[in-house]
């Protein structure tokens, strides 16, 4: 095994062993004997306290959660980095606009997928609530006329009209505040955040 | 559109390595078996021994050896291990990034040497215009910010200037892996692998960083009669994409290369759009020091 792994035939790279198809499904990152022992204990030998015989070199792979082609690209784009994405709106929301903290916060959301844009909205109140921020599960709601206007406009005439439009129709209270995540163009594999407080809308991130 | 190849991404770092690293070994190893033709001669050898009675014709066929397994040994893979291979929804032949304007620098250093930035950039920019983009490269991210006399006629509605540096991350080639394979005839391959990084930053035109991504992959060489003989097998029973051999290697790092870049362009156009509208719009110029009698104010009978 060991003369084996010395000659690399146990790599992660495509070879006798893996097709570049398996390989494709991991994450790999080099690390260093420290890194390694501190992220990954048990798995990697610690440095004796004379110091190591000979360089180990240590490449950790992770396996990604669906193999690919399992999901669409763009949802696969979006949901990977979902975690990130939602804190770090919340967080925005948080910190740019302390002064609506006391508000009650609804979450829209917005991608070609229906089933990714659910996905997106429940990790979205997660990470609110996670700033310690009351959300709700109401969804506002706009008439069928309004919609139609709407869906005829692109994102950056839409979002500033729906904003007031649910704020004159009283689908946002004024004691509400409604954070965003939009996947602004069908190509692009981010989502930025908005927030509609009052009939006013402005872009987060 | 042209597509590059590997070595004009990672730079020439590793180019050639695994023929000269190989041709060097077989320089040392051909006077011994020339000096002590009956002891050491490996088996292949003895085959021919009527052509090889003089040590001048011997030498020959040694060097034809040599060059046949120095150009046939070599399989080189490319592992993808972040960021390369990411997922990517643009097309590079649809119009992505009509209405920009991209100051493209390519960094020379940490393997990438001047003339690879220079092949690396020109082939980034094709495919950016490609793309519909305005693209200038250099080394630096030097320009007139007044710009072409083209831009000032219609002048893009955005600006991204994208850097990208290259790193060796790791290498190693070590002598036992060539002893252990020359000891087997080659049969059991020597490997060497270098892994390396590109760092990209796409940035708007005031500086404020839009993205910053490292790219990660790995070029593995295996040298030897034994895996050049399997993987070249394996690949009439493979499907073309999914090949091991001949220049698979560059095609695939080429393609993902090439596509997470035009993503991650169209990416920072996206979220310089947002910028943009989400700026607050200029002040009015204020007046400074003491308010005069106003000058355009009527005079009062």
């Amino acid at each position: 095994m060991t003369v084996l792994l010395f000659l690399g035939l146990f790599t992660p790279a495509p070879g006798l062993f893996r097709s570049k198809a398996e390989v494709r499904d991991l994450e790999c990152e080099r690390l260093d004997i420290e890194t390694a022992t501190r992220d990954h204990p048990g798995a990697v030998h610690e440095v004796g306290p004379r110091g190591q015989r000979a360089q180990r070199e240590i490449v950790v792979c992770r396996e990604r959660l669906l193999p690919t082609g399992t999901r669409p690209e763009d949802a696969e784009a979006v949901l990977r980095t979902l975690d990130q994405t939602a804190s770090g709106a919340a967080r925005a929301a948080a910190s740019l606009r302390p002064d609506l903290r006391d508000r009650i916060w609804l979450v829209e959301a917005h991608h070609a997928s229906t089933a990714v844009t659910t996905k997106i909205a429940f990790a979205t109140k997660n990470a609110l609530v996670e700033q310690g921020l009351s959300v709700s599960d109401r969804k506002p709601l706009l008439n069928a006329a309004d919609l139609t206007v709407l869906t005829r406009m692109g994102p950056d005439e839409a979002w500033p009209v729906a904003c007031r439009r649910w704020h004159d129709s009283g689908g946002l209270r004024p004691t509400d505040a409604l954070l965003a995540l939009v996947q602004r163009d069908a190509r692009a594999t981010t989502l930025h955040a908005g927030l509609c407080d009052r009939g006013r809308w402005s872009w987060l991130r | 559109m042209r597509r590059g190849t590997a070595r004009d991404a990672v730079g020439s770092i590793y180019a050639g390595a695994c023929s000269r690293t190989f041709s060097m070994a077989w320089c040392r190893i051909l006077p011994r078996w020339s000096d002590r033709e009956a002891s050491i001669v490996p088996p292949f050898a003895t085959i021919p021994m009527r052509f090889a009675r003089s040590a001048l014709r011997f030498r020959v066929f040694g060097a034809a050896l040599v060059w046949l397994f120095a150009t046939t040994g070599c399989v080189t893979v490319y592992q993808p291990m972040s960021g390369l291979h990411s997922p990517v929804i643009v097309e590079t032949t649809r119009p992505n990034l009509r209405d920009t304007r991209i100051d493209l620098a390519c960094v020379p250093g940490g393997g990438l040497s001047v003339s690879d930035a220079t092949a690396l950039c020109g082939r980034v920019q094709r495919l950016f215009e490609n793309q519909g983009a305005l693209v200038t490269s250099g080394m630096q991210l030097t320009r007139d910010p007044a710009g072409t006399p083209e831009e000032a006629a219609s002048p893009p509605s955005v600006h991204l200037t994208m850097e990208i540096t290259s790193r060796k991350v790791h290498e190693s080639n070590h002598p036992l892996t060539w002893m252990f394979s020359f000891s087997t005839f080659t049969l059991v391959p020597a490997v060497t692998e270098l892994t390396f990084a590109q760092d990209v930053t796409i940035r708007d035109a005031s500086g404020f960083l839009l993205v910053k991504e490292t790219l990660q992959g790995r070029i593995v060489r295996r040298f030897g009669a034994g895996t050049w003989l399997v993987t070249h097998i394996g690949d009439l029973w493979r499907p073309e994409d999914r090949d091991l051999g001949g220049d698979a290697a560059n095609r695939d790092l080429s393609r993902d290369l090439y596509r997470r870049l035009s993503q991650l362009a169209f990416d920072a156009r996206i979220h310089a759009d947002v910028l943009r509208i989400a700026a607050p719009a200029p002040a009015p110029p204020q007046r400074l020091g003491p308010p005069d009698a106003h000058p355009t104010a009527p005079e009062v009978p």
